[in-house]
């Protein structure tokens, strides 16, 4: 129990705490719904540690936002110590663990959030309170896997031929996703997010980390500020959509967003990735015009259901004190042994499990 | 113009992983010559310069991925077919630990050499963004053509390929 931290709100004093409390440009938000409170609770256990062992698992969004503010995080590693850091560059939170060789690695982390329902009135001329352009500089500017020149260039430019604002522009950028990719059943996780290799290999099947990661890259090739919102799917969908929610057990319910930024809205809410997953799963799958999938079509260009909870905005993630290169995006609870880092998505060696808990 | 190809494209990349024909080889267009070093199940080492006067097929693959199970087979049989000539087949599974590939090999009654990137190393460095990925590598150790998907290993374009690389050294 002595090890046992507990932050009450992000940015609270505490040791080894540094996440900023960064005021943010809300959007207009019409749709904006009621607050709901959510517990997710996340606890991993190594299976086969081997010298000394790290965990590290996201925190929920370090930022408020229009859609979700974070209460709180409450972790605890018995045997080892344990932290919550903030990633330089996006802010991202990550708590962090680490136990020494012959302790049995268990970390328990639980993350308390609001959220409601976002929506933006793109019809309007919007009074958003603006982000500075320092703020906006990183969203527009390649990372390790989606460069926004060569190949992904060529493609945006050609996608927003004759388009003439930036929200047309991003407009096509959705609508062409969503027209010419599809979700892969067969793609591991959430995908990669490898937008370099996706592009030039023409290879348009994947999954969230793919679809809405293209959505980013080929905004930001034209310059639109555009961010990947990774999280998790915390509760059932209100709406209907069987295969957009996940309630109880939601250990394999990790779901990337994404965002666009425009001067007057703020922050824009698309996710195309789940209108192809609306085609591929709903009701055991539907045609790309079928109502509710055009329903979906419509409404995942500028709003979100949050039944979902925003992780980070992080790319090209250096965790603290690991031994191997940075991480693409964290999303998924990381570890690494002696032996290296440890595949998430193994069970046999890494096994974790999360859970979703309405509270208010 | 550009739109059409990319969804003629999309059409075809979609196929690559139903049908074994559609993913083709391209000419490789990345730097001349990748390194390839990495241990095999055995606990020995395997090295891509040791095979120079070969032409090497360079496969990733992992157990989790579908296509590359399937296309496996074709391996092994274009392995058989050109047995005793200057050809060797690399498998190089991606991300995954020692004893879930030995199972895998066992249960499978899959017979290739195996190189391990457990730690995704090797798969950075060949930039392979999917699964699975193979490149072929001419005698001199250079890089020549790659394909992201699935295909038949052992059909008579590739092997007619493989084979006109195998002579291409022979007469230089």
């Amino acid at each position: 129990m002595n090890r046992r931290k507990f932050l009450q709100m992000a940015g609270a004093a505490s040791a080894g705490v540094a996440i900023p409390a960064v005021p943010s440009a809300f959007a207009m938000t019409p749709d904006a719904g009621k607050w709901r409170t959510f517990e997710v609770t996340t606890q991993v256990e190594i299976l086969k540690p081997s010298g000394v062992t790290r965990v590290w698992v996201p925190a929920p969004l370090a930022q408020d936002t229009a859609y979700q503010k974070t209460l709180g995080n409450k972790f605890e590693a018995v045997g080892g110590t344990s932290g919550i850091a903030s990633e330089p560059r996006y802010g991202g939170g990550i708590v962090w663990a680490e136990w020494p060789s012959g302790v049995t690695p268990i970390l328990t982390h639980v993350g308390r959030f609001s959220t409601r329902d976002i929506g933006v009135d793109m019809s309007a001329i919007g009074d958003a309170k603006p982000e500075s352009r320092e703020a906006l500089a990183k969203f527009v500017q390649p990372t390790d896997y989606m460069p926004t020149d060569g190949a992904v260039k060529e493609l945006s430019d050609d996608i927003v031929k004759g388009q003439r604002n930036d929200l047309n522009r991003a407009r096509a950028i959705y609508d062409w996703i969503v027209d010419n990719t599809y979700r892969d059943p067969k793609t591991r996780g959430c995908g990669v997010g490898n937008i370099k290799f996706m592009v030039e290999n023409q290879a348009w099947g994947g999954k969230c980390a793919d679809l809405n990661a293209l959505f980013v890259a080929l905004a930001r090739a034209q310059g639109i500020p555009a961010r990947d919102v990774y999280g998790i799917r915390v509760a059932d969908s209100a709406l209907g959509y069987k295969s957009l929610g996940k309630s109880g057990d939601i250990t394999r319910a990790q779901h990337c967003r994404a965002e666009f930024y425009l001067d007057g809205l703020g922050w824009i809410p698309v996710d195309p990735a789940d209108v192809r997953k609306v085609i591929l799963e709903e009701s055991g799958g539907k045609a790309p015009d079928d109502p509710m999938v055009l329903a979906a079509r419509k409404r995942l260009f500028g709003s979100w259901e949050m039944n979902w909870l925003a992780y980070n905005f992080s790319h090209d993630i250096t965790l603290p004190n690991s031994i191997r290169g940075p991480l693409a995006f964290l999303m998924y609870p990381q570890s690494e042994t002696a032996e290296g880092r440890l595949d998430p998505l193994d069970p046999d060696n890494f096994k974790y499990a999360i859970s979703s808990r309405e509270v208010a | 113009m550009i739109a059409a190809r990319f969804i003629l494209a999309a059409v075809l990349a979609t196929a690559a992983v139903v049908s074994a024909e559609e993913a083709q080889l391209k000419p490789w267009r990345g730097k001349a010559t990748l390194e390839l070093a990495g241990p095999n199940l055995q606990g020995g080492k395997v090295d891509l310069r040791d095979l120079r006067g070969r032409v090497v097929i360079v496969n990733f693959w992992a157990t989790w991925c579908e296509p590359c199970r399937e296309e496996m087979p074709s391996l092994e049989r274009l392995r058989a077919k050109l047995a005793g000539k200057p050809f060797e087949v690399l498998a190089v599974n991606y991300g995954e630990s020692r004893e879930k590939v030995a199972g895998f090999l066992q249960r499978e009654f899959v017979d290739l050499p195996i190189v391990l990137d457990t730690q995704k190393d090797l798969g950075r460095s060949w930039d392979v963004g999917g699964l699975p990925m193979t490149f072929v590598v001419d005698a001199r150790g250079r890089v020549r053509y790659s394909v992201f998907g699935m295909r038949d290993w052992s059909d008579a374009k590739v092997q007619g390929l493989v084979e006109r690389l195998m002579a291409e050294a022979a007469s230089a």
